[in-house]
């Protein structure tokens, strides 16, 4: 089969040997393997273990403990509404999925509900479900059996909702069946090229299995799924507190999730994040800041494993592309040349992030452009920048206002360091924060002029490239170059079902968007900082979601 | 009759008191006479008077603009930058001079505005008493029953965060008038009641009788008669309240609901980005921290001092 997974399909690397390639490697590997993310291209055993594993060595895993985990916010238990939910809570711990994606062009799934998957031609996937899975005892559901017609009813309920991330549903997705109690069917309109990425098929809200009874309780009551956790007792954006689910189907193997428990904390502040850290009321932390990591893990000591990988998140600056001055190419070159990506390494990331060559991250290797063909675009050059303005008569009194998402120091420092580069040419930018649950929506109301930030993981060019077309489809609306050309091209990529074909075009369009100073600059690629509590193994690192619900980890007693 | 009235005048002539010419020296004695006995209230001068100082002269006194990076990353202090650098660069202690003018703003404003709206209700409502008192102190112990910096943030958050970007401190004072008034918002009800308990002892005085025989209006009464005799108070109650104005500011800031990221402010400077640093390089926290404190020592001691000289109760104590 000619696809652009074909190579996986061929010869697919069996979840045990993925993981037992993953225990291999040390944690530093993991993050090197991540790092190395599919470069090879040539899949085998190696090839596949790029999520990371912290091995199985300790012996046989032991059962109990809770695991504490954290996130920034959550405003509602509705996972399809909202972006938190389904990255860090519910969609990771009560609702079950076919797959979950895995960031390995040669394995890139993995899979959970469904038994199988076969892909006959292009456009069919056919999903035989375990048999026997139960939802949570809870009504209105009652631990009824998990059927085929529950994961078609959501997605026929996901498809019409406005502000969800239904891409999948709505552009891709021709019909889904299910000709018996145990089989689905997706039968797509055309081939589509990035069918597994974590933001379609592996879409831990809308390809979540939720049962057809909660659809209009979803934002208000219990979630009730058939995931490894069951939501036992929760305070909206404070504490989540799920319980071991003995019903789970764990993946066929009996004794999962090994935990009795997991809590999932919104905590945000620093000094908070750390003292429950060191108390052990969370075991995984994520993204300590630059400027505290090293420091950080020396004073840490043994307590904790210290966990390094090129990251899949762009770090970006966007520009509005429906208002001015932004529509003018003058000015959009002008910010390349404003842009000093060295700074930002050495200012906010401490030296811990490289340049890209293009719009994606380098850590998705083989998509990457040669810098000698991009490094004239991304050139530092503020007499250049002011001489552009100049002859576009740019008022220097104007102001830009440049928001990011809060709470978040990088980021923060991050503006500060853009808004000085920026007055070196003469723009103006007046720096503004909003919290996740109001940025999305002032994206997708057209109320914002530039952003900077970090982007979730990506682990195909499905989402980043479309930042750059004319209707980015995703929950974050940043608008593209609007360039009929550019669109058609990304388009062209989105159905090339051929790995190497692919990767052709979307180098292609890369560099095409780069020619033109595209919207969406691509500033940094930064090295994610984790920090893991030694106690914890089999701990699996997934880089396009590092809050998956890992239920076959378990705590090494004393 | 003629001989009566000579006899009336010659007594006045006799029995008045005897003035003597004062002069400005001895005038100048008398008025420092209390301070010279506290000598921490003069402290609290010096302070009070030296950060409005520094506000208004930022621009000139500050070594660097405050935003720009002028330095290395994370120096030490040195001859360059007396205060280090933080991590961006920035010189720290020109980002501390400048730092003042945030605090110097909204300090000053939002306890003016609080103390001002404070002082009109407690005469109006310690004046007419009755209903009218009864809805104004209700009123305001619903207001009062927010803590004070949650009401500020609630009202950022519905009048929009301030859009800050002068060097000025009158500019700046403009532009911050939102966080000012969400600040002062909090103070009224204390305020308030300090000045209706002074109102309604004055108000059973024998001038106040004497002016409403007279036939003066209310409004003059009020303002002209009550006001000045209960002034001491709101001189006082400014002075105690403006330290505690200025540290909810700079809690606002470091919540990041004040000023806009990057403004010099001492509480910004105190909070996020820096925050991660001051294991490594304490110094990026020790001249917003050191401003701050003095500062808000200051005005205390001002305020303790004002409060010992003009409350006739404790006149003469040290």
């Amino acid at each position: 089969m000619n696809s652009y997974w074909d190579r996986f399909t061929r010869s697919r690397v069996s979840r045990r040997r993925l993981l037992a390639g993953g225990a291999a490697l040390s944690l530093a590997g993991a993050g090197l393997a991540v790092v190395g993310c599919g470069g090879d291209g040539g899949g085998g055993e190696s090839g596949g273990a790029q999520t990371g594993s912290t091995g199985g060595a300790a012996g046989e895993p032991q059962t109990g403990g809770t695991y504490g985990a954290h996130y920034t916010t959550s405003d509602t238990l509705n996972i399809l509404t909202n972006a938190s939910e389904y990255a860090a809570f519910g969609g990771q711990y009560v609702y079950d999925h076919l797959i979950t994606t895995r960031t390995n062009e040669n394995a890139p799934y993995v899979l959970e509900a469904a038994q199988s998957l076969e892909q006959p031609d292009e456009i069919t996937l056919t999903f035989k479900l375990r048999q026997g899975m139960k939802f949570h005892p809870f009504p209105p559901v009652n631990g009824r059996e998990v059927t085929a017609e529950d994961v078609v009813k959501t997605q026929e309920f996901v498809t019409p909702q406005a502000n969800i991330e239904n891409n999948f549903q709505k552009n891709f997705l021709d019909k889904a069946t299910a000709p018996d109690k145990y089989t689905v069917v997706y039968k797509l309109k055309e081939p589509r090229a990035y069918l597994f990425d974590s933001r379609i098929l592996g879409h831990p809200g809308p390809q979540a299995i939720i049962p057809y009874e909660t659809f209009d309780k979803l934002a208000s009551e219990r979630q009730v799924g058939s995931g490894p956790f069951m939501l036992d007792q929760w305070v909206i954006s404070t504490r989540y507190h799920y319980v071991r689910n003995p019903e789970y189907h764990g993946r066929g193997k009996k004794g999962l999730p090994y935990r009795d428990a997991t809590d999932v904390f919104v905590l945000t502040d620093a000094a908070a994040l750390e003292a429950a850290f060191r108390s052990e009321q969370i075991h995984f932390w994520t993204n300590p800041t630059a400027g505290q990591y090293d420091e950080l893990a020396q004073s840490l000591g043994s307590m904790a494993k210290k966990i390094e990988y090129l990251s899949l998140s762009p770090f970006t600056w966007n520009m509005n592309m429906t208002k001015a001055p932004f529509t003018d190419q003058r000015f959009r070159q002008a910010m390349y040349r404003a842009t000093n990506r060295q700074q930002f390494i050495d200012l906010v990331w401490r030296g811990k992030a490289v340049k890209p060559t293009g719009i994606l991250s380098v850590a998705m290797k083989p998509y990457q452009l040669d810098a000698k063909d991009t490094d004239a675009y991304f050139k530092h050059d503020p007499a250049e920048a002011k001489q552009l303005l100049s002859a576009m008569n740019w008022d220097s009194n104007k102001e830009i206002e440049l928001f990011f998402i809060s709470p978040n120091s990088t980021t923060e420092q991050a503006a500060e360091v853009f808004r000085q580069q920026a007055a070196a040419v003469g723009i103006k930018f007046r720096i503004v924060s909003f919290g996740l649950a109001e940025a999305l929506p002032r994206t997708q109301r057209n109320e914002y002029e530039m952003f900077i930030g970090g982007h979730p993981g990506y682990d195909t060019p499905s989402v980043p490239m479309r930042h750059n077309h004319s209707n980015p489809i995703h929950q974050f609306a940043v608008s593209g170059l609007k360039d009929p050309e550019m669109d058609a091209l990304i388009e062209k990529a989105e159905k090339t079902t051929n790995f190497e074909e692919n990767v052709k075009i979307v180098k292609q369009a890369q560099l095409e968007l780069i020619k033109r100073y595209t919207s969406y600059y691509n500033i940094v690629t930064a090295y994610a900082r984790q920090f893991l509590n030694s106690k914890i193994e089999n701990f699996e690192i997934e880089p396009s979601n590092t809050a998956m619900h890992r239920a076959d980890m378990w705590f090494r007693k004393a | 009759m003629a001989q009566e009235i000579r006899a009336q005048t010659l007594e006045a002539e006799l029995f008045a008191p005897e003035f003597r010419k004062v002069s400005f020296a001895e005038t100048l004695l008398a008025a420092a006479r209390p301070w010279l006995r506290r000598p921490m209230g003069i402290f609290g001068l010096i302070i009070v008077f030296l950060a409005f100082f520094t506000a208004i002269a930022a621009p000139v006194l500050a070594p660097f603009d405050a935003q720009p990076f002028v330095g290395a990353s994370l120096e030490s202090p040195n001859g360059t930058h007396l205060l280090g650098t933080n991590n961006l660069g920035q010189d720290v202690l020109s980002r501390t001079i400048y730092g003042a003018q945030v605090s110097m703003a909204v300090g000053f404003w939002a306890t003016f505005i609080g103390v001002a709206g404070g002082t009109f209700l407690g005469i109006v409502s310690g004046y007419f008493g009755g209903w009218l008192d009864l809805i104004v102190q209700r009123i305001m112990e619903v207001l009062a029953s927010f803590p004070g910096i949650m009401l500020a943030l609630i009202v950022v958050a519905a009048l929009g965060r301030p859009k800050e970007g002068g060097s000025d401190v009158l500019v700046l004072s403009w532009q911050l008038r939102s966080l000012s008034l969400a600040i002062s918002l909090g103070f009224i009800f204390g305020v308030m009641r300090v000045i209706r308990s002074a109102v309604l002892k004055e108000k059973s005085l024998p001038y106040v009788e004497a002016a409403v025989t007279l036939g003066a209006s209310t409004p003059r009464i009020m303002f002209r008669h009550i006001l000045p005799n209960v002034f001491p108070f709101v001189i006082v109650t400014f002075t105690t309240i403006i330290g505690a104005v200025i540290l909810i500011e700079a809690g606002i800031s470091f919540l990041g609901y004040g000023v806009s990221i990057g403004t010099p402010s001492w509480g910004l400077d105190l909070s996020n980005r820096n925050r991660e640093y001051f294991l490594v390089a304490p110094w990026v926290m020790a001249g917003p921290a050191t401003a701050l404190t003095l500062t808000v020592l200051g005005f205390n001691f001002l305020g303790d001092t004002l409060r010992d000289i003009l409350d006739p109760r404790l006149r003469g104590s040290r």
